[in-house]
């Protein structure tokens, strides 16, 4: 049995490729990367995922830029461009705007210290870079992160990436991340967000995979007294997913994580998140969606953390699960640890199906069963959709929600 | 009745009340207004002993007792009322067990028979046709899924039931339409009786003009500022709080 | 507020007397030969014997599960008394009239209806001290029903093909480490047989009493329902005030055949320790019902507000198509308790339905950790799981935690889960003051209030109690 992923890898693949200031550090942490095992189902943090497709792979490096490619955006927008997890440093920047290499500084010790693929990340990405966003930047249109990555078409190329961004206080700022890739690659990702005190942040992220690559996405957010942040994250397409969001609420800080998951075929979608309202009077609400098809799998892990003095917390999370195929499953398991008092939880989860009299609904006003299923499925992602902030990107979502789920509502009765 | 001299009392060290004076007797009806913030509704927790409040001077006697002798619970069962302004949910209790068992804490310092559940059930029936509510709200949980007026009405029917010597409503006509007005105010009326006394808690005329008050008092920034008959709220009504403010300003 | 709650009065555990009575036990210690010695005192026959071995072989190889909320000292399990019985003037009781008159009076203490004329008349009784079952009550008026009610013992001799056929049938020796324990060196406990048709007439209750300081109880307790058989069964248990931990660690499996319905009801009153957290019962059971048949139905009822340590799992299989598996549960935690408990409800057949409803109210310093698993296997049409898992807190240095597990592996099923948390709140108590209601009276109403969907599900002679004993439990350090 593979106990660690590090003795799957040829060296070159694992060698520490930050800059010369970075690898002091990098090399502390691979030492204790290398002693960890990989994680198995019978860790209670993996328990419903299966990591044995790691063991049949073959990793190699993800080779340098082939040409990037180019997404449609706003013309007047910000773009900043990564290629193979490497920025290409723009010419210019706006006022407000900071882009530099990450200082190298030891990091604070934080709970996903022992998670396997966060140490992993950290003992070898490439480049680190900070995006530091200030009060005098003024933009009516978003930040658009846009990053694409082209994996190994015969193995399977291991890459990491590593981002680290600042929203300076009172600044209000708008950020979409959007990921394409193509071939095999595994990718482990991580964004560290510092939400300084009363700023506002909305971020929304969409990840487009190729079929068979495996992404873990790592967001460790900080949210400080008075700010408020606001995620919404889509991941389409990937083999294996997994998505952490790891939030840490100063007093009155807010936070709305939402998360849209469609899977089909073998695919396995993950949400393994943790909300630590660590102070008073700090709100969240996490809304959770997943819609499984074929013989997919979906997985939700919502974990939130009330401290003991983290009175007038006001905390809600929603996982709603449909399942459209015959051997598609679902697995939740939204947790609540709670050690104030007066504060205010909740959590609700269902699984189900679309419902049989809106069905029947939708067929007497004349749509064909094929066109009901879609439109009701379509339904179930929407208000989900409806959150993310930027009109444009709605639309582009929508479409391609809707193209997803048609394809395959055709193809199922074909 | 209620006798209040120079009461001074604080909500988490800031002074809310500096120095209320007040004399009720039984058979009146006072009215209490202000404009927000005035400490209209602190008085009424006050008086009732909401824990958040202290008492920092004064002293108030209730029916010749020494009221901040007693405890909260006490002083309900002596027959002080209070009707919040915004009424508390107690999910899993139904309006019936908990009406019964407060109607029966206050027998029993009466000297009076308890009621059991069926004894009480014919009770209570003529008393929610007081307040116009269906016997249906009776097995519902104390306040659970209510409107705001409903809720309201639920305080006045639990005036009915408890009978008390001193009532003290707070704000009760804040978010009723005007049926639900005219019934609480039709209701309050009904109540009234020679040996009992009602403070009514309010910011706005429109509840006067269903229950006569005997007198009005304003209060302002923790004092009593203006004392008179049901004139001085019909012209508070029609020229709000200014020329009031004007003519006692220090 | 947290003046109101604080004065109120402590109220010591009432049940901490130890009878004083003549004993037989074994030395502490566990190996082959002292289950051999349990199993010859017993006069078992040689195929039971050979099944607790091979539990105690099974047992050998086991560790003792680690569960994050929950931190205890382990019982060191060469140190526990493995047998201890009232010692009997002759093997069997013929009547009450041979029973030690002090172990009577314990029972008189303690309330419970140990004679067939005493107030809560019309309940079954078998009572077990010290894992030793003394006595059944209403035994000729169940038989002429064919009702078997007896103790295990009792059983493993009257009817020992009926043991063989279901013991072990819903939880193997193998199941788990306290599971493996038990099946190994249990005493004594119940035995219910209903047979085809019949509907018990009367509750059936067993009370259990720990007496001797050192030894742990390990009851077993099978009920066996045939096709269209109901019974309802109490389940009360007490144990004295000592200031060292004790462990109980007990297994019931409940069987229902077609169109069978079991309600199984607990009150659990261990000595939870004192408000220093010393001493106190280990409570460590597995409960396991078994759907067979079609239609057949389980339910859980449980009110748990002792023991130092709760660790129990009361879980329904449900493998006969539509079968129904019910999990009414309040558990009550206060000063240093830590309860980490919950349901499993296995969806095995088609059209099954389950539903759980668990309130869970800590104070004190104490820890309340709901567990639950809704697993919908890809077989299980149709199905459907409601559960409703709420916590109140109370003081600000208790905590609850919630861990439901949702696996599903079917896409028919329809699954429901909701949680809340909440507290009394100053306001709430203020209200019910200013209705002349007290605050002790006021919290006991909140809490009722909260607990009315499980109480309600509670056989009446249980509810009546569970009520007053929630007051009774949380009437000490709140605040």
């Amino acid at each position: 049995m593979v106990m660690s992923l590090a003795s799957l890898f040829p060296v070159a693949v694992l060698e520490a490729q930050g800059s010369p200031a970075w690898q002091t550090l990098q090399r502390q942490d691979q030492v204790v990367w290398t002693s960890m095992p990989l994680p198995t189902l019978q860790d209670e943090d993996w328990k419903y995922f299966d990591l044995r497709p790691l063991h049949d792979v073959t990793y190699v490096s993800v080779s340098d830029s082939q040409a990037p490619i180019a997404l449609r955006v706003e013309p007047s927008a910000l773009r900043l461009y990564w290629n193979q997890g490497r920025l290409q440093l723009p010419a210019a920047l706006p006022d407000g705007i900071i882009l530099r290499p990450l200082a190298p500084q030891a990091r604070s010790a934080s709970r996903l210290d022992q998670d396997y693929f966060f140490r992993m990340n950290q003992s070898f990405f490439p480049e680190a870079y900070e995006l530091r966003i200030q009060k005098s930047f003024h933009a009516k249109d978003p930040i658009y992160l846009e990053s694409t990555l082209e994996g190994s078409p015969q193995n399977m190329g291991l890459a990491f990436s590593r981002l680290h961004i600042v929203v300076e206080s009172g600044v209000d700022v708008q950020i979409v991340e959007r990921f394409k890739g193509s071939h095999a690659y595994h990718l482990v990702s991580v964004v560290t967000l510092e939400i300084e005190k009363e700023a506002q942040m909305d971020f929304e992220r969409l990840h487009y995979d190729a079929s068979v690559a495996f992404h873990f996405s790592y967001l460790q957010a900080r949210v400080g007294r008075g700010a408020r942040l606001g995620v919404r994250t889509v991941g389409l397409g990937s083999r294996l997913r997994r998505d952490i969001p790891d939030i840490f609420l100063e007093e009155a800080a807010s936070v709305e994580l939402d998360g849209l998951c469609l899977l089909r075929d073998q695919q396995l979608g993950d949400t393994h998140s943790f909300i630590h309202h660590a102070h008073p009077h700090a709100q969240s609400r996490q809304l959770h969606k997943c819609i499984v098809q074929d013989h997919s799998k979906g997985i939700f892990n919502g974990q939130i953390l009330v401290a003991l003095n983290a009175q007038q917390t006001d905390a809600q999370q929603e996982s709603r699960n449909l399942i459209l195929g015959d051997h598609a499953s679902i697995d939740t398991k939204p947790q609540l640890e709670i050690y104030a008092d007066d504060v205010k939880c909740a959590h609700g989860a269902t699984i189900g199906q679309l419902d049989l009299d809106e069905l029947f609904y939708l067929q007497s006003r004349g749509f064909s069963e094929t066109a009901a299923r879609g439109l009701l499925t379509f339904a179930f992602a929407s208000d989900l959709l409806g959150r993310i902030r930027v009109p444009v990107l709605q639309k582009a979502l929508k479409q391609e929600v809707i193209h997803r789920l048609q394809m395959d509502i055709l193809g199922e009765l074909s | 009745m209620l006798s209040i001299k120079n009461l001074t009392a604080s909500v988490q060290e800031t002074p809310v009340l500096k120095g209320i004076s007040l004399e009720i007797k039984a058979g009146e009806i006072h009215a209490i207004m202000g404009p927000n913030g005035s400490g209209k509704s602190t008085l009424g927790k006050v008086l009732a002993g909401h824990p958040a409040y202290e008492v920092t001077g004064g002293e108030v006697t209730f029916l010749g007792k020494n009221l901040f002798d007693m405890e909260a619970d006490e002083r309900a069962r002596q027959g002080l009322f209070l009707g919040f302004q915004y009424p508390i949910e107690v999910p899993g209790v139904s309006n019936s067990q908990f009406l019964r068992m407060a109607y029966n804490k206050r027998a029993e310092t009466l000297g009076h028979e308890e009621l059991d559940p069926l004894e009480f059930e014919d009770f209570i029936h003529a008393k929610t046709a007081l307040v116009g509510m269906s016997d249906v709200f009776l097995d519902r949980s104390v306040n659970e899924g209510f409107s705001g007026g409903e809720k309201k009405r639920n305080e006045i029917l639990q005036m009915a039931v408890l009978n008390p010597a001193l009532a003290i409503l707070d704000e009760t006509d804040s978010g009723l339409d005007i049926d639900a007005l005219r019934i609480v105010g039709s209701a309050i009326t009904q109540l009234r009786r020679p040996d009992n006394a009602t403070i009514l808690i309010t910011h706005y005329q429109r509840l006067l003009d269903h229950v006569a008050p005997d007198f009005v008092h304003v209060l302002q920034a923790g004092r009593i500022i203006k004392s008179g008959g049901p004139e001085l709220a019909l012209r508070l009504e029609k020229e709000g709080y200014d020329w009031l403010l004007e003519e006692t300003r220090p | 507020m947290a003046q109101d709650l604080s004065a109120l009065t402590g109220q010591a555990y009432k049940y901490g007397f130890v009878t004083d009575i003549e004993s037989e036990s074994v030395a502490p210690g566990l190996s082959e030969d002292v289950i051999r010695l349990i199993s010859a005192k017993k006069k078992e026959p040689e195929w039971l014997l050979a099944w607790r071995l091979k539990a105690y072989r099974h047992w050998l190889t086991m560790t003792e599960p680690e569960w994050a909320h929950v931190h205890y000292t382990k019982p060191n399990y060469n140190e526990i008394v493995y047998y201890s019985a009232p010692k009997p003037k002759q093997a069997k009781y013929a009547s009450m009239d041979e029973v030690d008159p002090e172990l009577l009076r314990t029972f008189e203490k303690l309330g419970v209806p140990i004679h067939e004329q005493s107030t809560l008349a019309g309940v079954a009784v078998d009572v077990v001290f010290d894992s030793v079952s003394v006595t059944t009550t209403y035994k000729d008026r169940l038989a002429k029903e064919g009702i078997i009610f007896c103790s295990f013992s009792e059983a493993v001799q009257e009817h020992p093909e009926l043991i063989k056929k279901y013991l072990g049938s819903v939880v193997p020796p193998s199941d788990n480490f306290f599971a493996a324990l038990n099946s190994a060196v249990f005493t004594d406990g119940s035995f219910v047989f209903i047979p085809k048709g019949v509907k018990c007439p009367m509750d059936l209750s067993t009370y259990f009493r720990i007496n001797n300081k050192e030894s742990g109880q390990f009851e077993r307790t099978l009920i066996v329902a045939e096709e269209g058989a109901t019974v309802s069964y109490l389940e009360g248990c007490t144990a004295p005030q000592f200031d060292t931990n004790q462990l109980h660690a007990a297994v019931v499996e409940l069987v229902a055949l077609d169109r069978a319905d079991i309600k199984y009801s607990t009150v659990q009153n261990w000595y939870a320790g004192d408000e220093k957290g010393v001493g106190g019962i280990f409570n460590f059971v597995t409960k396991r019902g078994l759907c067979k048949g079609i239609k057949s139905k389980i339910s859980w009822t449980q009110v748990e507000t002792g023991s130092a340590i709760t660790w129990k799992y009361p879980s329904c299989i449900l493998l006969g198509d539509d079968s129904v598996g019910e999990f009414y549960s309040v558990a009550l935690t206060n000063h240093y308790q830590q309860a980490d408990t919950g349901t499993k409800m296995i969806h095995l057949g088609r059209n099954t339905k389950s539903t759980i409803i668990s309130k869970g109210i800590a104070a004190g310093k104490s820890s309340n950790a709901y567990r639950g698993l809704v697993r919908v296997s890809p077989k299980a049409q149709g199905a459907r799981n409601f559960s409703q898992c709420d916590s109140m807190l109370i003081g600000s240095l208790s905590s609850a935690n919630t861990f439901p597990y949702l696996e599903v592996k079917n896409p028919s099923a329809k699954v429901e889960h909701e949680a809340t948390t909440s507290k009394i709140g100053e306001d709430q108590i203020f209200y019910l003051q200013q209705r002349g209601i007290n605050p002790e009276e006021a919290i006991s109403m909140i809490i009722n209030g909260f607990c009315k969907e499980v109480f309600r599900e509670l056989p009446m002679e249980f509810a009546v109690e569970a009520t007053k004993l929630l007051s009774l439990k949380l009437e000490n350090s709140v605040g």
